[in-house]
């Protein structure tokens, strides 16, 4: 037997490493930084109005409560960071369900949709009003009056056209997304900076009183309350309807929940510190220079700029009217761009409270199924970007009666999340990396002080919130309530429709073939490159231990699973097989878990140990780790592998590193 | 790490075409401790027959490499088994022609040397070719010619 005969006989230890790459941009993990800089956009925003409405409600008391909103924001925020620690994948929806039921969890994310929805639009119109407005001025200081922008168009016109740019900058990535917050909230950080400082210069120049702490809050601002004179004369009910009205400046939390799968390794220490940018950031922005702006802006002309309080203050701080006036100029390019920034924090926190609710089966896979190009869940991103679209065209231009609506969904989503996170303490009572401080330690469970004057605080402004901003609590209870029937009926629809056996929670991407694999096929970025071999669901210990020790700046980790018999050439996740499709739902979340980018592979072969030496070859591998096999020794894998790497790179010797790797064992060699 | 260092004509052994795969196994052991004097031949047997039905070593490329850790041995000890008819365990089953039989040391340090020398049997023969024509060489010093002369090739290249 000689040639063509014998070598027709090798049909299973194929030449090249045909590989379908698994490609999904739910793998891209963005820094603290740019985390952090999504949240402030929505966060930061709010510095340009919330202490104008504010005062309109409760009087020159209102900074010290935005103040005060800013700094219990970080005990929310540490409330939203335990719960990170617990579910990679979480926000309001996922956590509530897990401690208080799928229904309390379904009308919190209603809730929390609602107020996505509003706060798109009014973002956008927002910043569309503030261009206008600067334009026209702007027109008219250079004598050109008839250039004047026709507003309710523009405005129109503007916010449409930020809706959809960061729609499609959603539809290209969070990577994408963020990297335009970040450049935004950069931008703003040297204006702001330069107003701080300025601002403490003309606060020690003219020693202005500080405003009074006690609130007095307006008949309107009392809303349902305004008959109940008996509690007028109750201090703590006042402290709570100012901070009820002051709450709308703290808003992004969920979005930094959603975020958290995204977010880079070491997750836990990257949220923290992208908690404490944002804390530094809105108290200095949102905070202290609203405090500057009563102070330093005279009484009698303030209320002309409740809506643009910054901008104000810029006018009456020491120094020439014509720097002054550049720096008026540059706080409205910045609020523009903030406001504009506050649209991609609302389509990202939506889409990730949409996905938590598709993983759950509450939407038919088709809503899941990833862009071809992008891997994203493009068709949430229409979804939502069409209801913002369609909120702008309602509103004409005018926000008040959207702005009066809104804060309904925010605070009653931290009233139910906090519920949940302190419920799961005694539900859940596994050690989580991050808790909310002041515990106690009572048997096994960590008694949570901290999150209970947390929850107790919360559900004091949810009440006062409730009884007094009548509008918004009617618009979002019956929004609330639409919300949440329209998902009743979906998730009745889609259980009807795919059967009750029907798998939700596996994950949707995309599958790219690849006739002969190679690292640039494969989506390397670096010259070192580590090989998991994977085959079971639940053995995938190895790489987990991978994604703990691994410098993902340093090298590519391409996770591997061999597919005996025929596979998709193209398509989508539809093409595999449930038990392939449960291995990469857990190779994906175990790299969420981590945060730590990893290149799903599958390979058509006959042979897994021969498949894995192969690709490993091709695509210059220079470690291969496998688990230990439920069949065989270590030691055998050992050899197995030993003789399908000499026969590989018999033609071009090359080392390799290959550990088998098991819970605290490790057996390893260098082979070549 | 070479294949020669282990390999010599004396340890090639050229075979009639066994009536089974444990009679092919089973008749190299014995012949291979006969030649290095190590006594206890159905341990060794068996320790070999146990790695394969743990795992075959049989290649599709006209190879097999039956091996051992064992404690009767100091160093890795090696039997080259010839077919020029091949070896078929079944009908389906790919021809063997050429057989590398050897045990290695138990000892830890010696498992990089044993797993490398697997290696190394399996680059000199990835090329099924190259393993027929070895095979019908039937001469010892012929074959351990070619296979020295092939070592050497892969070394220069």
């Amino acid at each position: 037997m000689r040639g063509n005969d014998i070598m027709s006989q090798l049909s299973k230890y194929s030449t090249k490493t045909t590989a379908v790459v698994i490609t999904t941009a739910m793998l891209t993990f963005v820094s603290s930084w740019r985390a952090a800089s999504v949240v402030l956009c929505d966060l930061g925003s709010s510095a340009f109005y919330a202490c104008g409405i504010a005062e309109q409600a409760v009087g020159k008391a209102a900074p010290w409560f935005i103040i005060a909103i800013m700094l219990f924001s970080l005990c929310v925020r540490a409330v939203y960071m335990e719960s990170c620690a617990m579910f990679v994948r979480g926000g309001v929806y996922r956590v509530v369900r897990n401690a208080l039921g799928p229904s309390l969890g379904k009308i919190s994310v209603s809730a929390l949709l609602f107020d996505y929805s509003l706060t798109g639009p009014i973002s956008a119109v927002s910043a569309g009003h503030y261009l206008a407005g600067f334009m026209n001025q702007f027109f008219m200081l250079i004598g050109r009056p008839e250039l004047q922008v026709p507003k309710t168009l523009f405005i129109t016109v503007f916010a449409i056209v930020v809706i959809l740019y960061f729609w499609r900058k959603n539809v290209i990535g969070i990577g994408e997304s963020s990297g335009k917050s970040l450049r935004i909230v950069q931008l703003s950080a040297l204006v702001i900076g330069i107003m701080f400082i300025w601002g403490v210069v003309t606060v020690i120049l003219q020693r202005p009183p500080l405003p009074t702490l006690v609130p007095a809050p307006t008949d309107e601002a009392l809303g349902w309350l305004k008959n109940a004179h008996w509690l007028h004369d109750i201090g703590l009910v006042g402290i709570f309807i100012a901070l009820g009205h002051s709450i709308l400046a703290m808003s992004g939390e969920e979005s930094l929940a959603q975020l958290y799968r995204e977010l880079a390794s070491p997750k836990i220490k990257n949220l923290k510190i992208a908690a404490i940018i944002i804390f530094a950031f809105s108290f200095l922005f949102t905070g202290i220079l609203s405090l500057f702006a009563v102070m330093l802006i005279p009484d009698a002309v303030r209320p002309s700029y409740s809506s643009n309080l910054l901008a104000g203050l810029s006018m009456y701080l020491a120094g020439p009217t014509m720097i002054k006036m550049v720096m008026q100029g540059f706080l409205v390019l910045v609020g523009v761009l903030l406001l504009s920034g506050a649209v991609n924090t609302a389509l990202v926190g939506a889409n990730g409270g949409l996905n938590r609710l598709g993983e759950d089966g509450v939407f038919a896979d088709w809503f899941r199924r990833p862009h071809k190009k992008y891997g994203t869940t493009h068709r949430f991103l229409s979804l939502l970007a069409i209801i913002q679209i369609v909120i702008v065209l309602l509103c004409e231009g005018d926000v008040y009666l959207l702005g009066e609506a809104y804060a309904f969904g925010v605070i009653w989503c931290f009233v139910s999340q906090t519920l949940a996170v302190l419920v799961l303490r005694w539900k859940d009572r596994s050690s989580r990396e991050f808790m909310v401080p002041m515990n106690i330690r009572i048997k096994d469970v960590d008694v949570p002080i901290g999150i209970t004057l947390v929850f107790v605080f919360l559900f004091g402004v949810a009440i006062a919130n409730f009884f007094t901003k009548t509008l918004a609590t009617k618009f979002g209870v019956l929004f609330t309530i639409v919300v949440y029937v329209f998902l009743r009926i979906f998730e009745f629809v889609n259980k009807k429709k795919s059967g009750a056996g029907h798998e939700h929670a596996l994950e949707m991407v995309n599958l790219e073939f690849f006739e002969n694999a190679d690292p640039s096929s494969c989506g390397c970025k670096h010259e070192k490159r580590v090989l998991i071999a994977t085959r079971d669901p639940n053995n995938l210990s190895h790489l987990k231990e991978v994604l703990q020790k691994t410098k993902v700046d340093e090298e590519d980790i391409l996770v591997m699973t061999v597919k005996q018999g025929d596979i998709a050439h193209q398509g989508s996740v539809d093409d595999l097989p449930t038990d392939e499709r449960v291995l990469l739902t857990n190779i994906v979340a175990l790299a969420e878990k981590f945060g730590t980018n990893v290149i799903p592979i599958m390979v058509p072969a006959q042979d897994p140990i021969y498949a894995t030496a192969k690709a490993a070859y091709d695509l210059g591998a220079s470690e291969i780790v496998l688990g230990r096999s439920l069949k065989t020794t270590p030691e055998v894998q050992l050899e197995k592998i030993a003789v399908a790497w000499g026969f590989v790179s018999s033609k071009n010797p090359r080392k390799v590193l290959v550990r088998v790797v098991w819970p605290e064992h490790e057996l390893k060699c260098e082979l070549g | 790490m070479n294949l020669c260092h282990y390999l010599t004509p004396q340890n090639i052994v050229l075979m009639k075409r066994p009536v089974s795969k444990e009679d092919l196994l089973k008749g190299l052991v014995t012949e291979l401790a006969n030649q290095k004097n190590i006594k206890n031949i159905e341990y060794l047997s068996n320790a070999i027959v146990d790695r394969e039905r743990e795992s075959s070593t049989f290649l599709p490329t006209g190879i097999a490499i039956p091996h051992a850790r064992v404690p009767d041995v100091e160093e890795i000890t090696l039997i080259m088994g010839v077919m020029p008819e091949g070896f078929k365990e079944t009908q389906e089953a790919d021809p063997t022609y050429l057989v590398f039989l050897f045990f290695s040391p138990i000892k830890d340090k010696e498992f990089g040397r044993h797993l490398k020398l697997l290696a190394k049997i399996a680059a000199i023969f990835n090329d099924p070719t190259f393993v027929h024509d070895v095979a019908v060489l039937s001469d010892s010093d012929k074959i351990f010619a070619s296979i020295q002369h092939k070592e050497r090739e892969s070394a220069d290249q």
